[in-house]
């Protein structure tokens, strides 16, 4: 296989040209897409816990946890438009 | 002359068809407790997953309010943190966008650690039946436990309120010791242990 070669150079040329703020954009974002997981986790929780017992306040308890999932999916789109 | 129709209403058969009323364990033990209480006594809109038809919830309880105070209180600093950037501006090196940002993410943090703590504490349940005692646990959000013991198999109670808090608040903990191999079940900061424990006693008779 031919993988393309780099000189030393060529590297600190790429590193050079970066921008501080694309970096940090892209940790932010990666951040939120992990908090996007936890999110859906919560609503997983959420359910399980209403399996185990339902009770008087379950469509409030439903209503929170999807719309903290939506928040963090418009958060996320807000943070690759506004960044 | 003989006898062609006796009445079934004679005195006897009516004292025979009559029974004793029996007296019901639950006598006494009348509903109580809102949506978010922590001392629910037969709700009327409970129901947890192994629950039988013939078995009714007699108490649901929750640790009391006074042990949600301390995360009020973080929340309500996490709520206030941001406006306290104006005084310190620690985050005023980054671009606009990237404040702004940071401000979000904080709030979703906070709305995360708001939702977590309340689902904490309103899952974390203790249920007495008619039948047994349940301690429901969700630990945080990846660890579920269910510890039950029939009301039969219960030898023994202990409560314990400790502090000036508690005596205050009139909450403690309630153990209950059974003769069955699975370890005792402890109902942890509840309120109102002492009455727990007599409705608990007189399910068991």
């Amino acid at each position: 296989m031919n993988m393309p070669k780099f000189s030393f150079d060529q590297i600190l040329r790429f590193v050079l040209s970066l921008n501080i703020w694309d970096i940090a954009k892209s940790f932010v974002l990666f951040g939120i897409l992990l908090y996007l997981i936890f999110a859906f986790v919560v609503v997983r929780q959420v359910n399980l816990m209403l399996d185990s017992l339902e009770v008087e306040l379950e469509g409030l308890i439903k209503f929170i946890a999807w719309l903290h999932l939506f928040l963090v999916i418009g958060v996320l789109v807000f943070g690759f438009i506004y960044l | 002359m003989p006898v062609l129709y006796e009445s079934p209403t004679k005195p006897e058969l009516i004292k025979k068809s009559i029974k004793k009323p029996k007296v019901s364990k639950l006598e006494g033990i009348l509903p109580q407790g809102g949506k978010l209480s922590a001392f629910l006594v037969r709700p009327a809109k409970a129901h947890f997953q192994t629950q039988e038809p013939s078995e009714e919830i007699i108490l649901l309880l929750r640790r009391h309010w006074v042990t949600n105070v301390r995360w009020i209180l973080i929340a309500i600093l996490m709520l206030a943190g941001p406006l306290c950037l104006h005084s310190f501006p620690l985050i005023a090196f980054l671009p606009g966008r990237f404040q702004i940002m940071a401000v979000i993410i904080w709030y979703l943090l906070t709305t995360a650690f708001i939702f977590e703590q309340f689902l904490s504490w309103y899952f974390n349940v203790y249920i007495v039946t008619n039948k047994r005692v349940i301690d429901l646990d969700f630990y945080n959000i990846l660890y579920y436990n269910q510890a039950q013991a029939d009301l039969k198999e219960i030898t023994d109670m202990n409560v314990t309120v400790s502090g000036v808090g508690r005596l205050f608040f009139n909450y403690g903990d309630l153990v209950i010791e059974t003769a069955a191999e699975a370890p005792n079940i402890e109902f942890s900061r509840v309120p109102n242990p002492r009455k727990v424990m007599q409705i608990i006693e007189k399910l068991k008779l």
